[in-house]
């Protein structure tokens, strides 16, 4: 379960697309969210689908990594699409079951709306999968840069991305700690009433979060005597180094947006 | 008469009040450490150890007092200059190390500072190597133990290459052989001469290893001087929430019998004593024979 | 009758942690230290203890309960009650408002009404030297030392029979940590409680232990009576353990002095040291005063 909840899990296979500038991937990303929200009809979903597709067999990572990825949206995309064949009315009816009728439009739109969002979700998993999370962040940074004019500080945001998905994996470790400690006590959630339920998570919740405190305040104190002032400009200690590949991959998506 | 030379640290009555109405937790101390120094703080938990170290690089303000360091005098204004001069370390390995991996967290620091990519690639490679982290440089710190945790802490404050060492009982939540090994590195920091190490601590061979050992003890300094003469004392060890050796004690309770070695709390020191102290008395023995032997 | 027996459970062998064939007994009403490096499997075998861990192979008695392995086990809220487990840096865990409500959760959690709870917590206090008025303090309020005692009090709050602990005196100083193992001493010979505690210091527990289990990468290196572990000084230097102070010393004197054998084992206090010591080497006592006597004054 940690593993699982760790910044994507990155797979180190060395596919094409694991060599490329990060940056190039998240606006790729960018590109692809806005064709992916746009497409409409059964040809652009189509297209979409090999695209995507072609995607994922380059980054020669297996495909039930990526089902494994899209898995926790299962209930959510079922229920979407049962929703717009139960209530969507436009087109040809199909077919009836007791008060309900199922239209042509109505599964047309399901079947779009399930698409866009496990193929979004799967192309993020390209991302994740592809990338070490340091490089994300940085690369992420980077094309966040230009919202500085904006009066915004991107470092700052993806330095505290990096340390809230750096410590992930070692809160999950304290909680089961936690957990099993309070264990050690007869703490048992099972067969309680749920008013107790509720007091009883305190045992748990509160020393997770006061450690989670604790830590930050160390973290700060190591962080300013390291150095760091917040709105003061960083080096980059990795360099994002952009090639022709990383444009054609770009170019690429571009062409999508084009043709849909 | 030659002066003394500068000291690289200098408090002069400082005090520290956490919140207005409390008792101080440090009372008016004044201090002086010379460049190259190890100083060692011991006092029992709450003496006022850890806030003493805070306050030398301005992570908590003094309430009075002055505080000098490398030559400048701790302000807003020269905040950020000191910190670049002094480096901490703290006790807890798994509340330091924020970056990916090792090779990131070390990077860290360097980042901050603005330094080009190169420098910052050679100083990585350099204090990786010196602290003997090559082979995790790209490891998760999760991945890491208590000790390789606190070795990577340490090359990345290193890496900034600061003149002060600044360390809150960095053996605290060590396994012995873990500790042994950031001993190594404290000792070899001492050695090259380059730091000057101001450490709290509650480990007795730490405290050895330094060259003054200061007995905190409600918010003043107690004593102050060479270890060797601390650690014999039973008022300053008391004091301080320490115990004394097993080595002292049995000097104790040799000299409630009549043998006095004098007190070493080492067990090296001991036996040399001990050895003296029976030629010196037996070759007085042999010198003065009719008076050990009354009926001649 | 507490007795916890173990025959080969296994972990994951070779994964960090594991046990790999632990064979183990501890007899009701003993002090017994377990002792290994971090990755030796300590803190695994521990969770063996009290159900939370089950073992992959073999099997586990603790009193009248039985795990094995393979077969499930369903009454592992009844083994809490008795064995109880204090993890390391047990002051993580306390999260109520006052020490009281702390102390009262375990008693509660199995079932104590309200008055007996609060019973059970200001016993707890009273065994480990603490003052009944801290009851009304939150954590924050407590000494390091005092929250380390209180989080240990938690769980004794319970009355187990056994009582394990992690490395209990970590991170704490020197007066602090004599304090706490002097008291878990008193609570195995005075509560007749069996007391398990798990370090990486063997001089801290070697004074008080009756049995020892040494572990190195989850497989036993040595188990039996602590006198016979210290009559194995090069095991325990290959184990990674330094010499308790009084065998240092020992084998100083004994190079030093040419003397056939060590004047102490391991667990001989200061003044039994020091008697030895002046026979041994025949010391004569200080030249003013008391030269008529013999060997450190002794006549």
């Amino acid at each position: 379960m940690r593993n699982r909840m760790m910044l994507g899990r990155f797979m180190d296979v060395g596919s094409r697309i694991h060599r490329l500038d990060p940056r190039a991937k998240i606006i790729a990303l960018m590109i692809y969210t806005i064709v992916v929200f746009r497409m409409d009809t059964l040809r652009e979903a189509a297209l979409v689908s090999l695209f995507s597709l072609g995607c994922l067999r380059m980054t020669r990572i297996g495909l039930s990594q990526y089902v494994k990825a899209v898995r926790p949206l299962g209930t959510i995309v079922v229920f979407i699409f049962l929703c717009h064949l139960a209530l969507d009315a436009g087109g040809n009816q199909l077919w009836r079951l007791g008060p309900f009728s199922v239209y042509s439009e109505g599964l047309e739109r399901g079947l779009m709306a399930a698409l866009r969002m496990i193929w979004f979700v799967a192309m993020s998993a390209v991302l994740t999968f592809t990338t070490p999370p340091a490089q994300l962040i940085r690369g992420l940074e980077r094309v966040l840069a230009p919202l500085r004019r904006l009066g915004l500080r991107p470092q700052n945001i993806t330095l505290m991305l990096m340390i809230a998905f750096r410590f992930v994996p070692t809160i999950f470790a304290e909680t089961e700690r936690i957990l099993k400690a309070q264990a050690s006590r007869g703490f048992d959630l099972k067969g309680r009433p749920w008013k107790e339920k509720a007091g009883l998570f305190l045992a748990l919740l509160v020393p997770v979060t006061v450690n989670a405190i604790r830590r930050g305040v160390e973290l700060a104190e190591s962080m300013e005597t390291r150095g760091f002032r917040p709105g003061v400009r960083r080096s980059c200690g990795h360099a994002l180094i952009w090639r022709a590949g990383d444009t054609a991959f770009v170019l690429l998506f571009a062409v999508l947006l084009a043709v849909t | 008469m030659t002066s003394r030379p500068e000291p690289i640290i200098e408090l002069e009555r400082v005090t520290y009040v956490r919140r207005p109405g409390e008792a101080p937790v440090l009372r008016e101390l004044s201090l002086r450490v010379g460049a190259g120094e190890w100083v060692c703080i011991v006092g029992r938990n709450g003496s006022g150890k850890s806030t003493l170290l805070r306050l030398l690089n301005g992570l908590l303000p003094a309430t009075s007092g002055r505080i000098r360091v490398d030559g400048l005098t701790l302000a807003p204004d020269t905040l950020w200059e000191v910190r670049e001069r002094t480096g901490f370390l703290s006790s807890n390995p798994d509340h330091q190390l924020l970056g990916f991996t090792v090779a990131d967290d070390i990077m860290f620091g360097l980042e901050n500072r603005g330094l080009p990519r190169e420098t910052i690639r050679e100083r990585v490679r350099r204090y990786a190597e010196r602290l003997g982290l090559e082979p995790l440089l790209n490891r998760h710190p999760d991945q890491l133990s208590g000790g390789q945790k606190q070795r990577a802490a340490i090359a990345a404050v290193l890496a900034l290459e600061p003149r002060i060492v600044l360390l809150d009982e960095v053996t605290s939540y060590l396994d012995e052989a873990s500790r042994r090994e950031v001993l190594g590195i404290l000792r070899e920091m001492k050695d090259s001469g380059r730091y000057t190490i101001v450490s709290a601590t509650h480990d007795e061979e730490e405290m050895r290893l330094a060259d003054r050992l200061l007995v905190l003890d409600g918010g003043t300094v107690i004593a102050d001087g060479a270890p060797r003469d601390i650690l014999r004392r039973d008022d300053l060890l008391k004091a301080g929430g320490m115990r004394p050796t097993f080595a002292l004690q049995v000097c104790r309770e040799l000299r409630k019998r009549g043998v006095d070695i004098g007190d070493h709390p080492d067990e090296e020191g001991l036996v040399e004593a001990l050895w003296r102290y029976k030629w010196s008395t037996s070759t007085s023995a042999i010198l003065t024979g009719s008076r050990a032997n009354p009926a001649d | 009758m507490v007795d916890v027996h173990f025959r080969y459970p296994d972990g994951q062998p070779g994964e960090s942690g594991g046990l790999n064939g632990v064979t183990w007994t501890v007899r009701d009403g003993t002090f017994a230290a377990v002792l290994g490096a971090s990755g030796s499997g300590k803190s695994t075998l521990l969770q063996h203890l009290n159900g939370l861990l089950r073992p992959a192979r073999g099997e586990i008695r603790v009193g009248d309960f039985r795990i094995e392995a393979g077969k499930p086990f369903r009454e592992a809220a009844a083994l809490r009650r008795r064995v109880g487990l204090v993890f390391q840096f047990p002051e993580q865990q306390l999260f109520a408002e006052t020490l009281e409500q702390d102390l009262g959760f375990g008693p509660k959690n199995f079932g104590a009404t309200d008055e007996e709870a609060r019973e059970a917590a200001r016993r707890a206090l009273r065994l480990l030297g603490m003052d009944e008025s801290l009851l009304t303090a939150g954590p924050e309020q407590l000494s390091d030392g005092q929250r380390r005692k209180a989080a240990i009090a938690t769980v004794l709050a319970m009355d187990p029979d056994m009582l394990v602990l992690d490395e209990p005196t970590v991170s704490l100083d020197q007066a602090s940590r004599d304090e706490l193992m002097r008291l878990l001493h008193r609570l195995c010979k005075r509560e007749g409680k069996t007391v398990v505690v798990v370090s990486h210091r063997l001089e801290e527990v070697i004074p008080y232990a009756d049995e020892c289990l040494l572990l190195e990468r989850g497989r036993v290196r040595f188990q039996g009576p602590a006198e016979a572990l210290l009559a194995r000084p090069r095991l325990l230097e290959e184990a990674g353990f330094p010499l308790p102070p009084a065998l240092r010393l020992s084998r100083l004197l004994a190079e030093r002095f040419h003397l056939r054998e060590p004047p102490a084992s391991g667990r001989t206090g200061a003044e039994a040291f020091a008697e030895r010591l002046c026979r041994l080497l025949e010391l004569p006592a200080a030249l003013h005063g008391r030269e008529d006597d013999g060997p450190c004054g002794t006549g």
